[in-house]
């Protein structure tokens, strides 16, 4: 069942990418290449900046750090 | 007994710590490597899968466990994991999460030392000194192999005892690797010694955006280096990115792939690894841990995919093409940073020495904001488990760690000990204590008793969807893939096992670690029973 959704997933990317079914020169970047390389670059770099920015401007809790236990 | 309390200075700077101690070595040259090798662009797919539905979930899991137990005054892995488990078997268990920082920081800190000993070589070099052993006026090929040898020589992978021959035979390669070793580890142990906020935060404070200035200044150069060999059209800027990122979506119906993808999501965030576990202990009841723990998994992304994915391969392919490239890959994380990489920098010219020492040092400072972070776990264990001071805890630890750094130093022939300890601890035990916190965090403790506790103060709430992963979805992705990996290597290494004696004494080695913290945690229990903490979290 795995392998037949992995199967099925695989044949209908390149169709939804609007990628060839041949593959085009290795030496240039394809539509799907740079489909790939821009959202995956450009997912991580603006989440990042928006978790950032949410830490940043959010109030920092103020209360005692917790207990230790150490010891007496 | 010490009443020296431990805490964070800032929710900046614990996030910073743990997003330092997952970034490392592994996300600018394990991470290409990959992606190149399964499917380039195409992998991308099951990796974003594996970050949110293991490597997220696991995080968030590890983050609320962490803090409840420091709730109840523990700070360690085994007391934790006694509370979240509900009894002595966890508690037990939770030794796991002491044992594999530990044991990884015996190797984690030489790399940490070679990365240091590289820049420095490449800053000699910028006054005419030869390149990691790469002399003027060599071609290629002979460039590679004084690469290769210069690595042999600096790691000692040469013969077992190779790196305490200081009679100059290797060019006083040697005595260099043990300067920059003990230059690191004294590094290491003076951050240490200053504790969590003035140590370890501070550090990180400045070395994260320190790594992000230097990750940036390299990614610039690699992408303005157009097509340097007019003669070889092929090997550009555009092919190298090309090469790593065209999908090849035929990958994506191989099971290797996604079991890579969850592989490499799992290694790089550090879930399981033992600091998470210990760094939350020190949160407030009312700090945000949600949008902490997803921080630093989106820090660690950003240096992984927005420098790694693009610097490292692509900077290979200009100079080496597709072959080389290719064949770099193969020798995986030591082979494409320590040999490739000083072939590549070398084609650069002066500015290659420029550019190789803001590279090594990006990668020390990567490696040192890890290894610091795998001291803490264990220091803080002896303290609580024994009652010890901060100073009697270290005075105990590093006689410890040295002693393991030296038995991976000396056992350096193909890197054995290092790849041995690597694999059982580093691997196989990371797993193990993952699906153990996960297991005890939505099965033992409870899922929705979980999340409620991870959502206090938290800035925002856990998606609902992720109730049913955590409780479902992430252990059973977990457990497979770890059935797959064991499938896939376990051979190898059961075989090594046999032939190789270096890998048995290697295991012993580890054996009586492991029997030292067991019997640590057994005077533990009954110091914390004695003091009437809530040991077993019988009152939650």
């Amino acid at each position: 069942m795995l392998q037949t959704l992995i199967h099925a997933f695989a044949i209908m990317l390149p169709q939804a990418a609007g990628s060839s079914p041949t593959p085009a020169s290795p030496h240039t970047l394809t539509a799907a290449g740079w489909t790939f390389m821009l959202v995956s670059v450009g997912g991580v770099v603006v989440w990042t900046a928006w978790c950032f920015y949410k830490v940043l401007t959010a109030p920092e809790a103020n209360e005692a750090p917790p207990p230790s236990g150490y010891g007496p | 007994m010490s009443k020296q309390q431990q805490e964070w200075g800032s929710r900046l700077g614990v996030i910073l710590a743990v997003a330092g101690s997952a970034v490392g070595l592994g996300n600018f040259l394990r991470f290409p490597g990959q992606v190149a090798q399964n499917g380039g662009g195409a992998f991308m797919i099951p990796y974003f899968c594996a970050l949110l539905f293991l490597g997220i979930p696991i995080g968030w899991a590890e983050w609320a466990m962490a803090r409840h137990g420091g709730q109840k005054g523990f700070h360690s892995a085994p007391g934790v994991m006694g509370v979240m488990g509900k009894g002595a078997w966890a508690r037990y268990l939770g030794v796991i999460g002491v044992l594999i920082p530990l044991a990884v920081y015996f190797y984690y800190v030489l790399i940490e030392s070679w990365c240091l000993g590289y820049c420095w070589e490449y800053i000699l070099a910028l006054f005419g000194d030869p390149a990691v052993g790469m002399k003027k006026g060599m071609v290629m090929a002979e460039q590679v192999a004084a690469s290769k040898e210069h690595f042999t020589q600096f790691t000692g992978a040469g013969a077992d005892g190779s790196l305490f021959d200081l009679s100059g035979a290797a060019g006083g390669v040697h005595e260099t690797s043990l300067v920059f070793w003990l230059i690191t580890i004294a590094v290491n142990f003076w951050f240490l010694w200053r504790g969590l906020s003035k140590g370890i935060e501070e550090f990180c404070k400045w070395a994260m955006p320190a790594m992000a200035v230097a990750g940036i200044a390299v990614l610039v150069r690699v992408l303005t280096l157009g097509t340097p060999d007019p003669s070889k059209p092929d090997q550009s800027v555009e092919a190298g990115l090309a090469f790593m990122w065209n999908p090849k979506y035929e990958a994506l119906s191989d099971p290797k792939t996604w079991m890579a993808a969850a592989g490499q999501i799992f290694f790089s965030l550090s879930v399981g690894f033992g600091v998470i576990i210990n760094y939350a202990t020190y949160l407030k009841k009312k700090d945000d841990i949600v949008l902490s723990g997803l921080t630093s998994s989106a820090t660690n992304e950003f240096f992984e995919v927005g420098l790694g994915g693009l610097i490292t391969v692509t900077a290979a392919f200009v100079f080496l093409g597709a072959v080389g490239t290719i064949e770099a890959v193969g020798t995986g994380t030591f082979g494409l940073g320590f040999k490739t990489l000083p072939v590549v920098f070398a084609q650069m010219g002066t500015l290659g020495n420029v550019i190789g020492a803001v590279w090594f040092f990006m990668l020390f400072l990567a490696a040192i904001t890890s290894s610091l972070s795998m001291l803490q776990p264990t220091l803080a264990f002896f303290e609580e488990s024994m009652g010890w001071s901060r100073g009697k805890g270290l005075g105990v630890l590093i006689p410890l760690a040295l002693a393991g750094n030296i038995f991976v130093m000396y056992y350096s022939k193909d890197l054995m000990a290092l790849d041995t300890i690597d694999f059982w601890i580093g691997t196989v035990l990371i797993f193990v204590m993952a699906a153990l916190q996960i297991i005890c965090f939505s099965w033992v403790f409870g899922v929705d008793k979980g999340i409620a506790s991870a959502e206090q103060g938290a800035q925002m709430k856990i998606p609902a969807i992720f109730r049913f992963i955590m409780k479902y979805v992430a252990p059973v992705y977990l457990i497979v893939v770890f059935v797959m990996f064991c499938k896939q290597n376990l051979p190898d290494y059961i075989k090594a096992m046999e032939s190789n004696p270096v890998a048995v004494r290697s295991l012993m080695f580890i054996g009586i670690v492991i029997v030292i913290l067991v019997g640590m945690t057994a005077v533990g229990a009954k110091r914390w029973r004695a003091m009437g903490l809530d040991l077993d979290g019988e009152k939650d």
